[in-house]
């Protein structure tokens, strides 16, 4: 009985508090739209300052001047209901403390800086991004270029902002961008050893295949490319343009002869029944717009750069230039194994063999490869993160430059050729059914299931027999083979881990021997005679 | 007979009297058997790889146990030198031996020559052991097992003659092999923990876990000059690579180090006297 009349009370309290707490969530949410700002901040204090009062205390006590000091947003607001940007208070937020600007602008939008930064396109040795996208900012006195090769640099000023989320600096290129003008110059040992011009340059997206990476088209070629580009999509507005035309022409004739025909009952004749007009096709190019910036081309070593205006060294322009050349070259295999088609692996150079567990199908794909500094290679396309690749300044890598098309793979046996292969696609069928399962078939167009698909991958499809002296090699469309693509293969032995740990004693077993050897070898001590 | 005949004679005796000892012990037999054993493990979980990946592009699997195992027989080396000298400080057979026609070249040469000795059948068990293993795996015994073994040598010259010193510069036995410990115990993990943090990628890595690697990768700069394991990773690295410079440069800066190390603990021995 007790306890029923507290389970009452209870209930009744709670439906005090529900309604209380209805009424205060219900006018937040009236005043909510349109100051969410104000209203967030103020909502915010109030749950920071642990505020449990109601909104009539509230008001008392802001009477009595107990709001925080510092911020005459609120004594204003309750003289006219808005506050200092000019939106209406509600009643019970007239008197509450409001934010400041700085407060209202919050912590998530971070400081931004002007300055001179170096935008760079440093070309990255790969077929699929021949040119990444960084910028040096102040913060960063070096920066890294690969050798041998053009690469874009321009100095531009622009806001730049450290974002750390992802702990890169950033830059706000559509909010404030303004390219520096000047020549730069390059400088070894303290003398300029280049000056260098600004130069027009544009990308080229497309052409048979728009998967495939943008060329790089510089001087008077970029503006050319760029007007033919132009004139080629004026070309196919005007085109388009025409077949609206007339299709509009061709639709209204067509209305007109089913009406005959409806209205007749007699057939038109095929004469009479014209071709529709045929859309035409757009370009399959895109070309940016030609913009301008210095074209660098280094042998490996370390420089200096500046821009130079007048005569003047612009300031903050000044940085260190390290351009490196790739340690070793040679061919890397992309290896897909049959049994786990999603986990490819590779093969960078020759001391990497390929073991195999029985025989195995493998597709395989051949590269190019460089093996640069790892911490050159991180540095020179992320130059605005401050943090990548530290630590790795003695380590190296291989970059995959380019999948070689033009070759052919053999399969050796103790010298002798055993199989030629030719590149070929691929695609991976599902199995029918509810298990898992796939098959890899070669790609056929005209099969119904991988009609309009394209090949999963390409590659060489090497069946590896179980046994020893096989290898894997690449010649060239001549026949000579290309001396770093050689690996052994092995296939290894199907054998349980006890042999090797039974074989592992075997130490044990000499020195227990030899042991006993020197034992009985020693004469025993006999007791001296009494 | 002239001075240095009686160093050397002091010096074959010495390495003679200690060779037996140790062979004829059963110490080196059982770090054997578990240098292999952690040696096999290690091939086993290449050969499960390889099974579960149906094929995998690697250096030989062998040269990582085989750097393993030769390792953990250097280290035994190197403490069993270390602890022989300062035992033999400890209990004043130093002092008599250095009453007779004995000085500190020829003990610290008679040392480190019956070491090397040792290692040298530590050597033919690897040879052997590695040779059964290529055969039962099929993974091939190739010609870099044989470099990275005669590198190994060096190395072992290397750990023993860091043993020497540390002996050469203690009062006592446990202090020498505590520090011995210590040191090999640093280089390990240092090594391990280095060569883990190398191989995770950037975007996994925390921004303290890069500051870590940056601070590691500069420590290294100055312990691949002191640590052995680094000597021989350096080499093992040349072997994979089929450097030849490479190797020779290894093997010529680990006969550097162990030259220096030496030299130092004569010098100590010296210094310091005999008497415990």
């Amino acid at each position: 009985m007790v306890m029923r009349t507290e389970g009452k009370v209870m209930v009744r309290r709670l439906l005090l508090g529900l309604l209380l707490a209805g009424t205060v969530a219900g006018a937040q949410l009236v005043v909510a739209p349109g100051q969410s700002g104000a209203a967030t901040g103020a909502a915010d204090q109030a749950t920071v300052a642990g505020d449990t009062q109601s909104p009539a205390e509230g008001t008392q006590s802001s009477s009595n001047g107990t709001q925080p000091a510092g911020n005459g947003n609120a004594s204003s607001g309750s003289e006219s209901n808005k506050s200092a940007s000019g939106s209406t208070l509600a009643p019970w937020e007239k008197d509450m403390p409001q934010p400041t600007e700085e407060e209202l602008k919050g912590e998530g939008v971070p400081e931004k800086e002007k300055q001179l930064v170096y935008s760079l396109s440093p070309w990255t040795a790969t077929e699929k991004e021949p040119y990444g996208g960084t910028f040096v900012p102040k913060s960063e006195s070096t920066f890294f270029l690969l050798a041998d090769h053009p690469s874009l640099v321009n100095p531009v000023r622009t806001e730049v902002y450290y974002w750390p989320i992802t702990k890169e600096y950033m830059a706000d290129w559509f909010g404030f961008r303004e390219d520096v003008p000047g020549k730069l110059e390059i400088l070894q040992n303290g003398k300029v050893i280049k000056t260098l011009e600004k130069v027009k340059y544009t990308y080229k997206y497309g052409g048979e295949d728009w998967s495939q990476a943008p060329t790089l088209i510089v001087g008077e070629e970029a503006v050319k490319e760029y007007q033919a580009y132009n004139d080629a999509m004026d070309a196919y507005y005007k085109a388009m343009t025409k077949y609206y035309e007339d299709y509009d022409a061709w639709n209204k004739y067509m209305e007109k002869l089913i009406k005959r025909v409806q209205q007749t009952g007699k057939p038109a004749k095929p004469e009479e029944i014209p071709e529709a007009p045929k859309q035409p096709e757009p370009p399959k190019i895109y070309v940016t717009e030609p913009t301008e910036a210095f074209l660098v081309n280094l042998p490996a070593g370390e420089y200096e750069i500046r821009t130079v205006k007048d005569g003047k060294v612009v300031p903050d322009s000044e940085k260190k230039l390290v351009v490196v050349a790739p340690r070793r070259q040679g061919i890397g295999y992309v290896v897909v194994p049959e049994s786990k088609w999603t986990r490819p692996f590779t093969s960078d150079d020759r001391s990497q063999l390929l073991y195999t567990w029985g025989s195995r199908t493998l597709y395989i794909g051949v590269f190019d490869s460089l093996e640069y500094n790892r911490y050159a290679y991180t540095r020179l396309t992320q130059v605005h993160v401050p943090l990548a690749g530290k630590g790795t300044e003695t380590q190296w890598q291989w970059v995959q430059t380019k999948e070689r098309t033009d070759v052919r793979l053999q399969l050796v046996k103790n010298g002798d050729v055993i199989q030629e292969i030719v590149r070929q696609p691929f695609y991976v069928k599902q199995t029918p059914g509810y298990a898992l399962g796939y098959q890899i078939v070669p790609f056929d167009e005209k099969d119904p299931e991988m009609q309009g698909q394209k090949p999963t991958l390409w590659g060489f499809r090497v069946v590896v027999p179980e046994g020893e002296g096989y290898q894997i090699r690449v010649v060239d469309a001549k026949g000579n083979v290309l001396p770093e693509s050689v690996r052994d293969i092995r296939s290894v032995a199907q054998q349980g881990p006890w042999a090797l740990y039974a074989v592992s004693a075997f130490p044990l077993v000499v020195g227990g021997l030899i042991y006993g050897l020197r034992r009985t070898r020693v004469p025993r001590r006999k007791p001296l005679p009494v | 007979m002239s001075a240095t005949s009686y160093r050397l004679h002091a010096t074959r005796l010495i390495a003679g009297r200690e060779l037996r000892s140790t062979v004829f012990g059963i110490g080196i037999y059982i770090v054997m058997t578990i240098a292999f054993v952690l040696a096999s493990y290690g091939v086993n979980s290449f050969l499960y790889n390889i099974s579960q990946n149906g094929a995998l592009a690697m250096p030989s699997p062998l040269l990582l146990p085989l750097f393993v195992a030769v390792f953990l027989s250097s280290l035994y080396l190197g403490l069993l030198s270390s602890l022989t000298i300062s035992r033999e400080r400890d209990q004043g057979t130093l002092e008599v031996l250095f009453y007779g026609p004995v000085d500190s070249f020829s003990y610290v040469m008679g040392k480190f020559i019956e070491q090397m000795l040792v290692f040298g059948v530590f050597i033919l068990f690897n040879l052997v052991f590695f040779a059964f293993v290529a055969l039962i795996t099929n993974f091939g015994f190739s010609l870099d097992i044989i470099w990275l073994l005669l590198i190994s040598f060096f190395v072992a010259a290397s750990v023993v003659a860091f043993g020497i010193f540390l002996s050469s510069i203690t009062k006592s036995s446990r202090a020498s092999v505590f520090l011995f410990i210590l040191f090999m115990a640093f280089f390990i993990g240092f090594f391990w923990g280095y060569s883990t943090l190398m191989g995770i990628p950037d975007k996994e890595l925390s921004a303290g876990m890069i500051y870590l690697r940056q601070a590691l990768d500069y420590l290294r700069r100055v312990i691949e000059w002191v640590s052995p394991l680094e000597y021989l990773n350096r080499g093992a690295l040349a072997v994979a690579s089929s450097s030849v410079s490479g190797f020779f440069a290894a093997v010529g800066e680990s006969l550097a180090y162990g030259v220096v190390l030496l030299a130092a603990s004569i010098f100590f021995f010296n210094r310091k006297g005999v008497k415990k």
